[in-house]
C-alpha cells in the first residue's frame, strides 16, 4: 500500500482526472473531497461489503441449517 | 386476498398491509423494491423477506436484538427520511430493525449488524441502512467462535 502523509488543503491525484483533498481533520475522522468524472463510480468501503453480503444472502439457503442455530438466538421477550 | 410465488413456502396469501418497500431498493439489489416479512413459527426468530417482484429473491433475517440486545442503532436523516421519518428522537418505538443473514463456505452463518434493514412500522417503508461508522461488522458470526484451543 503506497502511504502519504498530508494536511488539511492538501491533495492527492490519482491518474488524470481523479483528486481527493483532504478538507479537514478532527481527532476521529478526517473530510474528504472528492472530484472525479461522474462515471467514476466512488462507494464508502462498507456499502460495498454490504453489496457482497446481500449477494451472498440471495443464494439459496438450505433450511436445515436454521434449526441449529435457533439455541443461539434470543427471542423476543 | 393477493397471493404471491415464494421461494421457500410454495403460493402464500397475504395482506397488502405487510408489504414491505424499499423505495431505494437495497444494496446490490436496487430494483427490488416490495417484499413481504415471513415468519415462519418453528424457525423464530427468523424472518424471512420475500420479494414479491422475482419469487427466487429471498432474504432471511433476524431482528438485531436476537444477536445483540445492546445493539445501537445510528440512522443518518437521509435514510430516515427515506423511510419517512419525520423525527429520530423517541421514534424507537416503531422501527423494526433487521440484520440479513448469509451463509459462507462450509455453512457458516453470518449477519450484517453493518447495515441493518429499518422498517418503519407506520409507514412499512424500509431502507438498508449502511452505517457510517466502523462499530459494527457485516460479517457478524451467528454462533460463538469455537473456544481457542489451550495451549500445549
Amino acid at each position: 500500500m503506497l502511504v502519504i502523509r498530508r494536511r488539511a488543503g492538501e491533495s492527492v491525484l490519482i491518474a488524470d482526472d481523479v483528486e481527493i483533498e483532504v478538507l479537514d481533520i478532527s481527532p476521529t475522522r478526517v473530510k474528504l473531497g472528492i472530484r472525479a468524472p461522474k462515471q467514476v463510480l466512488v462507494l464508502r468501503k462498507e456499502v460495498r461489503l454490504t453489496e457482497d453480503h446481500n449477494r451472498a444472502a440471495a443464494q439459496e439457503i438450505p433450511l436445515s441449517l436454521l434449526a441449529p442455530l435457533l439455541p443461539h438466538l434470543r427471542l423476543k421477550p | 386476498m393477493p397471493q404471491c410465488e415464494t421461494r421457500y413456502f410454495g403460493t402464500v396469501s397475504y395482506d397488502d398491509q405487510t408489504v414491505i418497500t424499499f423505495p431505494a431498493g437495497l444494496p446490490a439489489f436496487e430494483q427490488y423494491r416490495s417484499f413481504l416479512p415471513i415468519e415462519d413459527p418453528a424457525r423464530q426468530p427468523f424472518i424471512f423477506l420475500q420479494s414479491l417482484e422475482d419469487p427466487r429473491l429471498c432474504f432471511l433475517t433476524l431482528p438485531v436484538a436476537a444477536l445483540d440486545p445492546a445493539y445501537q442503532l445510528k440512522l443518518s436523516a437521509e435514510d430516515a427520511a427515506a423511510i419517512g421519518l419525520e423525527r429520530l428522537a423517541g421514534a424507537g418505538a416503531g422501527l423494526q430493525c433487521l440484520a440479513v443473514v448469509s451463509f459462507g463456505q462450509g455453512g457458516v452463518a453470518s449477519a450484517n449488524l453493518l447495515a441493518p434493514v429499518i422498517v418503519n412500522a407506520v409507514t412499512r417503508r424500509a431502507v438498508q441502512s449502511v452505517r457510517d461508522d466502523s462499530v459494527y461488522s457485516s460479517g457478524h458470526p451467528l454462533t460463538p467462535a469455537p473456544e481457542a484451543s489451550p495451549c500445549s
